[in-house]
């Protein structure tokens, strides 16, 4: 597998990742992928930010979950039920954001150490307001940048990872769906 | 019925968690990061199991559970660790500590509680 097809791989399993990991989390099935979002014209409606980190000596992985926690009611409604209280119902979604963020970091570490790449993550962060103050466009190069959406509705999740991979050796990286393991000691 | 700690920093995650443990009948107490845990593992001897998340802020699930063998808190309690971390590593370091059980989040509700039934209860 050549540098591209890595980091081709590695999009595609952060994308299929954040479809498996919403669905279990949320106990909701019917959340979709939209891999070409045009996400230009509603960042501005997206004041939220979860940011998580998956770093090792060779590849570097920002993840960045852009969403609007007041209108996600979807995120919540299967574990809190509904809030009628706006805070609330915002701090709820960016509580589930960040546990998401945490659940798809840990799933791709565990597919990247399959393949021999050593990484530790970081607590999920989240902020307010859209804004790329880090890795901006014109100061990106060398990194990889993808974006795709998770929506059910009108209700939509904008996901951005930026991949910095300085590997020397062609690496395989296949992607196991492997939710909820139970090993015994 | 078993009287078991979770601990998680995610309050979601912690909902979740209660709510499927006590619908099953169990008594649950909740702690939002490793401090949190330690002291309720303190307060609390008669603690059965100890559900630990790894990476927590204030103490990892790791430490907690260092901190208990130290002090021998709940000498009785399992220890299960609920975490996205699946690193051999860690898991090495969980089994030498003494955990019985690792589980890969997002966790399966009926799995955990058959794990539980077949372990603690």
């Amino acid at each position: 597998m050549t540098k591209g097809q890595f980091e081709e791989s590695l999009e595609s399993a952060l994308m299929k990742s954040s479809l498996s990991r919403i669905k279990t989390f949320c106990r909701q099935e019917d959340f979709h992928l939209n891999k070409s979002p045009d996400v230009s014209k509603d960042h501005a409606q997206k004041p939220n930010l979860v940011l998580i980190l998956i770093s090792g000596q060779d590849v570097h992985i920002t993840l960045k979950v852009f969403f609007d926690a007041k209108k996600c009611p979807s995120l919540t409604e299967q574990t809190h039920g509904q809030s009628d209280q706006e805070d609330e119902q915002s701090h709820r979604s960016v509580d589930v954001v960040k546990e998401l963020s945490n659940l798809i970091a840990g799933h791709i570490k565990m597919l990247l150490d399959q393949a021999g790449i050593n990484c530790e993550i970081s607590l999920p962060i989240s902020m307010r307001g859209y804004d790329e103050i880090f890795f901006k466009d014109d100061i990106n190069l060398g990194l990889k940048k993808n974006q795709w959406e998770i929506y059910r509705e009108s209700e939509k999740l904008t996901f951005v990872s930026v991949v910095r991979n300085s590997l020397d050796n062609d690496i395989e990286l296949e992607y196991v769906e492997e939710s909820s393991t139970i090993e015994l000691f | 019925m078993a009287k078991i700690l979770i601990a998680d920093d995610s309050e979601t995650l912690r909902v979740q968690l209660r709510n499927d443990l006590e619908n099953a009948k169990h008594e649950v107490l909740a702690a939002e990061d490793g401090l949190v845990a330690i002291k309720k593992l303190q307060e609390n001897s008669d603690i059965q199991l100890c559900i630990l998340d790894v990476n927590m802020p204030e103490a990892s699930g790791l430490e907690v559970l260092e901190k208990m063998r130290e002090e021998n808190l709940c000498p009785k309690a399992l220890v299960f660790m609920l975490t996205t971390d699946s690193s051999p590593t860690l898991k090495e370091k969980g089994k030498s500590l003494g955990v019985k059980a690792w589980i890969t989040k997002p966790y399966q509700k009926e799995s955990l509680l058959n794990v539980i039934e077949k372990l603690v209860v």
